[in-house]
């Protein structure tokens, strides 16, 4: 009897199985939401803004978190289970999900004058230094271009966090960006992230 | 099933530790069904995180079904009590000793059909020598089961998840660590339950009926904001007996016993918080081994209260939960009064630094009607079940899935007095326990 009953239930389940998640945007709205939202626009800074983001800079982290070669921490404990059984057309369905979500400005606060400061390092660079202008690759106003992620309202949290594994091996894709970590201080990666987070 | 050496399931498992680790990346059956670490859904666990939640409330599906979802944990510590009077049954005090180890089948069977399936074996039951001390030898039961059938709607505006557990202990399924299944303390000294020393009188919802009920409940969670749960337990026997697999029966539940819970939850930013209300109606037969007995008649209600502050490498959470309970006693029970209540207030606040590090601070209060005939521990204050403690422990995670803990607590009154609660002099600070203990899953 009791055997039965554990048939009919697994019987009953695997009959259902047609209303599983199965594109990216069902499977975005049922548990990628959860960190980052429904619309992309995340308020937890652990995990970063997806609203707007570049449709290829998506498709080619999330393959990169599917084959485990981009291995900063926050990439193994979330996203690599996440994406381990995507196949690539689920990929770029949530690529193309959240790049077509309107992105929100980021109603966390920041230091004005360490925004001022982060934006002319943003626009300018620091030749003296070394530093070449984010603008060149992310955009004037860091929305992002074919070759680099859109930045524009991102945690400034986050961001730090992404700059100081840039200076290791765990992202070997952003090999620009393991040259350019090179030449910023502490202070410039404060002052360019408290910017970026305040653009709207 | 019954194990009889102790030693034997030792081996057993620090082999099966030793095999998992190189090749499950040191990561229970859940973590390897999803390839998540264990901290996307435990702060520390139990403890779980909103993203744990959702995957306990989503019937534990994330990921591709395993071959073999099978997990094993083990706790092994050290107890020691602030006084002992000589007392022979205080039995391995200060001795380290294996006290559990479990077995799981636990993870996703289909889309929409999961487990979480415990089995334990218990290192220290324990019997009585004739000279008074404590023998302890081993016993394999049923642990928690909590079985589900979930579905998730997700649209642009609606975000429902709807299911029904099929579980055997009231508050097992649920996702809050404010209830008493899977509230503070995640872990206590098995021994200090043994000697007797730990709190007496409790609410029936704080575990008395866990492992003897079978209960069906359905649920939603809607809008990740709104949590509704009814269900009804019954005692677990014919076709649940497996719920019941090996338990004693001590508290038997007759007809129909309704269960309920009511929770609104938000996560914004860094912050998450419910708050919410939870109960049962039971019907308790006098004589737990006769259906049909006459019954005593308890209400269970509820209150309770989480926020986590969840950064890095920072993590504040803390959990409340009052339980009020009102029993009408039949006259089989022998009761002085015709009814009694019970209070239990339960909270922490708990620490953590890169979710290595942790500091928890808690405190316990129960307190209830005067009844002799009752609370017949309590004879030295004439039935005054009252008992009120704190709990200090500090915790550090040797690896996301392997603890080791010190927990001190300590108790300010017991069974409804601060001194002579025994009437041989013991006072309620002699029960005091410091407890060094490890966890560890695989």
């Amino acid at each position: 009897m009791k055997i039965r009953f554990a048939l009919c239930l697994i019987a009953l389940s695997a009959a259902w199985q047609t209303h599983a998640a199965d594109t990216g945007e069902d499977l975005a709205r049922q548990w990628c939401a959860n960190c980052h939202t429904v619309s992309g626009n995340s308020t937890q800074p652990m995990f970063p803004r997806l609203a707007g983001q570049q449709y290829d800079y998506l498709l080619q982290q999330l393959q990169a978190f599917r084959n485990k070669s981009r291995h900063d921490r926050a990439a193994h404990d979330y996203m690599w289970g996440m994406t381990a059984a995507l196949d690539d057309a689920t990929i770029e369905g949530l690529a193309r999900y959240f790049s077509t979500q309107k992105p929100e400005p980021n109603p966390a606060p920041v230091d004005d004058a360490l925004a001022n400061a982060g934006k002319q390092l943003y626009q300018n660079g620091n030749p003296a230094a070394g530093t070449p202008a984010c603008a060149s690759c992310h955009g004037a106003n860091a929305e992002g271009t074919a070759i680099a992620p859109r930045l524009a309202g991102q945690h400034a949290e986050y961001l730090t966090k992404q700059l100081h594994v840039f200076g290791t091996n765990q992202r070997p894709a952003a090999v620009a960006m393991q040259e350019i970590i090179k030449t910023l201080k502490e202070s410039d990666i404060q002052a360019v992230t408290a910017y970026l987070q305040s653009v709207r | 099933m019954r194990i009889r050496n102790g030693r034997s399931v030792f081996v057993l498992l620090t082999l099966c530790l030793l095999g998992w680790l190189s090749s499950a990346s040191a990561l229970p059956a859940f973590a390897r069904q999803t390839g998540e670490a264990c901290e996307a859904c435990h702060i520390s666990f139990p403890e779980l995180t909103p993203f744990g939640r959702l995957f306990k409330l989503s019937g534990y599906t994330l990921g591709t079904t395993q071959l073999f979802p099978v997990s094993a944990m083990a706790i092994v510590s050290d107890t020691r009590a602030s006084n002992t009077g000589g007392n022979p049954a205080f039995s391995r005090n200060g001795e380290p000793t294996i006290e559990a180890g479990s077995i799981f089948a636990a993870g996703r069977i289909s889309d929409h059909l999961g487990l979480f399936s415990q089995w334990t074996y218990n290192n220290i039951t324990p019997s009585t020598n004739a000279d008074g001390s404590t023998r302890y030898t081993g016993s394999f039961a049923v642990d928690n089961n909590d079985i589900r059938v979930v579905d998730h709607i997700a649209k642009q505006d609606l975000d429902l998840i709807y299911g029904v557990s099929l579980n055997n202990n009231p508050t097992v399924q649920d996702v809050w660590n404010t209830t008493p299944a899977f509230g503070y303390p995640y872990q206590t000294s098995g021994l200090a339950g043994t000697w007797g020393t730990s709190t007496q009188y409790t609410p029936l919802l704080n575990g008395a009926l866990a492992h003897q009920v079978a209960g069906l409940s359905a649920y939603a969670f809607l809008n990740k904001h709104w949590y509704l749960e009814l269900g009804n337990y019954q005692a677990a026997e014919g076709l649940y007996g497996i719920l019941s697999h090996d338990v004693t029966i001590s508290n038997r539940l007759e007809g129909t016993n309704p269960y309920w819970r009511f929770a609104w939850n938000n996560d914004w930013g860094p912050h998450s918080l419910s708050v919410g209300t939870f109960g049962m109606q039971a019907h308790v037969n006098t004589d737990p081994t006769q259906s049909g007995s006459p019954t005593n008649r308890y209400l269970d209600q509820g209150v309770d209260f989480q926020y986590q502050y969840l950064t890095d490498p920072h993590v504040i959470t803390t959990q409340w939960s009052l339980i009020h309970e009102r029993v009408n006693w039949d006259p089989a029970a022998g009761a002085n009064n015709t009814s009694d209540n019970l209070d239990s207030l339960q909270g922490k606040v708990s620490y953590w630094y890169q979710r290595k590090y942790g500091l928890t601070l808690g405190m316990f209060k129960t307190s209830g009607s005067t009844d002799a005939a009752i609370y017949t521990k309590a004879a030295t204050s004439g039935g005054v079940p009252d008992t009120r403690g704190y709990i200090v422990e500090l915790d550090y995670m040797l690896q996301p899935w392997w603890r080791l803990g010190l927990q001190y607590t300590g108790y300010n009154k017991y069974l409804g007095t601060s001194s002579n609660y025994d009437g041989n002099g013991r006072n309620a600070r002699d029960n005091n326990i410091t407890y060094l203990y490890t966890w560890l899953a695989f």
